[in-house]
């Protein structure tokens, strides 16, 4: 037994050459540094001087320096969360609402785009977005069979890091899909109720007969509900429920959170860094509630003070175009008119959300009075698209959509007022006098008692 | 709007676009294009770059774009603080318009990284530096009133001074191409600021060119209105004139048609 120091080469420097016993090894030019080629079987292997290899290497790293930075920006061809649009071609990765990428165009938002969402009122819905966006973002990334480990990664531009534990989980399906699945979950476990087949007495009675024809396999189909599957195209958009959570939480590894508050430099460096150190995969940046009172100094409102981030976020996107995408949401009504536009100047897409007065909301529910469920919460106004409004053409719609949240979808459709049938058959009854006189008398009061 | 003969663009009354009597290196002019974000410049921007390397905007005019045999950067150059050079490439590309025969100057990559806590004034001459001294050639500067926002408390008169005069007379022709979607009786002090820079530019503009979207809202058929006035400064130089007009024009799937209103 020898002893020798750690980390002395073993058979180093000028020391003998490791071969088969008996075999006389050929000569060879002497190697300075480094790992000893073995011969085996007698053959010469073919010995390159490290120079030489070096030479050859740096001129294989000269010859290809402009292909390894496009390896470096490229994106995993078959990455489960990207797509062409239908109407450019241009690649594209979900919202994270089904409807928000139709109204888009593009079935998504085109990669090296940018989208910011303003909101009038004192209403939140904005950040809804901002949440399914960036859980969009962790649930591609949390793919199975993903060829890497990994295949998204989520900036937050916030002070917030309580947004990585406030995201929605996918959604499983109604009440009684999400009991089916958990009682097939349970069954499934090796425990010695389900061995000694106590629970189940009722269930392989009911299954002596559907084994033969494989119906039984179905529990183990049950099990991946929710869990998305690499091969499966709805991979590329996600439902999310908004009462439930995000499990696990993000990690480090997913999400990286920048404080908007830094000074710019240090800002839009830590961004880039973020971005060079997950290579080859999507960059979802997100800037949740811009410019609130509650995050932002008064100081930041001064357009010298945020424009420069954001120009240097649009620069970044712009960069790093074929893989990152840039999410705002702000609220209109904190912002003069100019800062509002500079903002808006600086992205490629904007829709506006208007939420509903009280008078509208209360005519939505007379109207809907059966359907609960179809009630609007706002409007929702395209100021630009992605792509095609850069280049020139005219997508400003107003008053064209209307928009309601719900437990599972955020949902856009077609706005048109509703005919409210209860003041129509008012008018139409015969006690319509009656009904006046008792206006008459109420507007009477009021008068008087003003 | 099918049915409606399209009419080709002229901006002088040589029938021109860009007149040749404007790059000749005895005067130093301008050109304001103004725009809002429903109705982007950019086509009109790659229209006056063709223009300028293919002597009409054929694209424009919907017949066979020649090929483009000259080498000559220097005959435009390209620079803008929203777009990228990819962006331009891609799109001149389209034209039959390769790098090679235009020069890019891009203000938007690192711009903010490379240029913030500097002193303005070391910007805004590090910057005309980057342009080429040649008053022959045509410079299109896409959004300089970005720099108001960028450059903190650079105001419009600075930004004249030091940055867009000095660069007119670097250049036979300059245009700018600004986005003027915001209130002129703005009463904050940016707001005036940026008033004053448009302001600015139409009195020293040959031609101002300006983008609007319909009065009525959007239509199918039109993309919007296309109105070509004369601007502040003299053109007593030129012995044509600038041809006012107004176009209706449709922007749809990378082509651009115009009809007399």
């Amino acid at each position: 037994m020898s002893f020798r120091k750690r980390g002395e080469v073993i058979n180093g420097a000028n020391s003998g050459v490791r071969a088969v016993p008996g075999r006389t090894p050929v000569a060879r030019p002497t190697i300075p540094t480094g790992r000893t080629p073995t011969v085996i079987g007698g053959r010469n292997p073919v010995v390159h001087s490290p120079s030489t290899l070096a030479d050859r290497l740096d001129r294989v790293s000269i010859r290809n320096e402009g292909k390894k930075t496009d390896e470096r920006e490229s994106l995993d061809a078959n990455h489960p969360g990207v797509k062409p649009s239908p109407a450019t071609s241009h690649q594209t990765t979900s919202t994270g609402s089904f409807h928000l990428d139709k109204v888009l165009g593009h079935s998504g938002l085109p990669l090296g785009n940018s989208l910011l969402v303003e909101e009038q009122g004192t209403t939140d819905f904005g950040s809804i977005l901002c949440k399914l966006f960036s859980s969009q973002g962790i649930v591609h990334n949390r793919i199975e069979n993903s060829v890497t480990s990994g295949n998204t990664h989520l900036i937050v531009l916030s002070i917030n890091q309580g947004f990585a534990k406030e995201l929605p989980g996918v959604y499983k399906g109604s009440r009684k899909d999400i009991r089916k699945s958990k009682i097939a979950e349970e069954e499934a476990k090796v425990t010695v109720q389900n061995l000694t087949g106590k629970t189940n007495a009722a269930r392989s009675n009911d299954l002596k007969i559907a084994w033969r024809y494989g119906l039984g396999n179905e529990s183990s189909d049950k099990e991946g509900l929710g869990k998305p599957n690499l091969n499966d195209e709805n991979n590329y958009s996600h439902q999310f429920d908004i009462t439930t959570r995000l499990m696990p939480a993000p990690s480090a590894s997913e999400i990286t959170f920048i404080s908007p508050l830094q000074p710019v430099q240090v800002v839009l460096n830590q961004v880039e860094q973020a971005i060079k150190k997950q290579s080859g995969k999507i960059i979802r940046i997100v800037v949740p509630s811009l410019l609130h009172p509650a995050m932002y100094p008064p100081s930041m409102f001064n357009l010298a003070k945020i424009m420069p981030i954001l120009h240097g976020a649009r620069s970044i996107v712009k960069n790093y175009g074929s893989r990152c995408i840039l999410f705002a949401s702000v609220s209109s009504d904190l912002l003069d008119e100019l800062l509002l536009t500079q903002i808006e100047n600086t992205f490629d897409s904007v829709i506006n959300l208007e939420p509903f007065d009280q008078e509208m909301t209360q005519l939505l529910e007379r109207a809907y009075k059966s359907q609960p469920n179809k009630i609007q919460h706002g409007l929702l106004h395209i100021m630009k698209l992605p792509i095609f409004s850069e280049r020139g053409e005219m997508h400003v719609l107003k008053s064209s959509y209307a928009f309601k949240n719900g437990k599972r979808k955020f949902e856009i459709e077609e706005w048109g007022i509703p005919v409210d049938d209860i003041e129509d058959t008012e008018k139409d009854t015969p006690t319509h006098e009656h009904a006046g006189v008792e206006h008459k008398t109420d507007n009477t009061k009021v008068s008087v008692e003003f | 709007m099918s049915n409606v003969q399209k009419q080709d663009l002229v901006l002088f009354s040589d029938s021109s676009v860009i007149s040749k009597e404007l790059c000749t290196g005895k005067s130093h002019d301008l050109i304001t294009i103004t725009s809002s974000p429903a109705t982007s410049s950019f086509w009109l921007l790659t229209t006056l770059v063709e223009t300028r390397l293919t002597g009409a905007p054929f694209s424009l005019n919907s017949t066979s774009v020649p090929v483009v045999t000259h080498k000559n950067m220097n005959l435009i150059t390209i620079a803008s603080f929203i777009h990228n050079a990819q962006y331009y490439t891609d799109a001149l590309n389209r034209l039959k318009l390769g790098p090679e025969s235009y020069k890019y100057i891009d203000l938007l990559t690192n711009f903010v990284i490379k240029n913030i806590g500097k002193p303005r004034a070391k910007v805004l001459s590090e910057l005309l530096e980057k342009f080429p001294q040649d008053s022959t050639s045509v410079v299109i500067l896409e959004q300089p009133e970005v720099l108001l926002t960028l450059l903190d408390g650079l105001t419009s008169d600075e930004l004249h001074r030091k940055f867009i005069m000095p660069l007119m007379q670097r250049c036979g022709l300059l245009i700018i191409s600004t986005n003027i979607n915001y209130s002129p009786n703005g009463q904050t002090k940016d707001a005036i600021e940026f008033s004053r820079f448009v302001a600015g530019c139409f009195y020293k503009s040959i031609a101002v060119l300006s983008l609007k979207p319909l009065d009525t809202g959007r239509a199918a058929d039109v993309t919007g209105s296309f109105r070509i006035t004369r601007g502040g400064a003299s053109n007593s130089h030129l012995s044509c004139h600038v041809v006012e007009n107004e176009y209706l024009y449709l922007n749809q799937k990378e082509n651009t048609k115009l009809f007399y209103r």
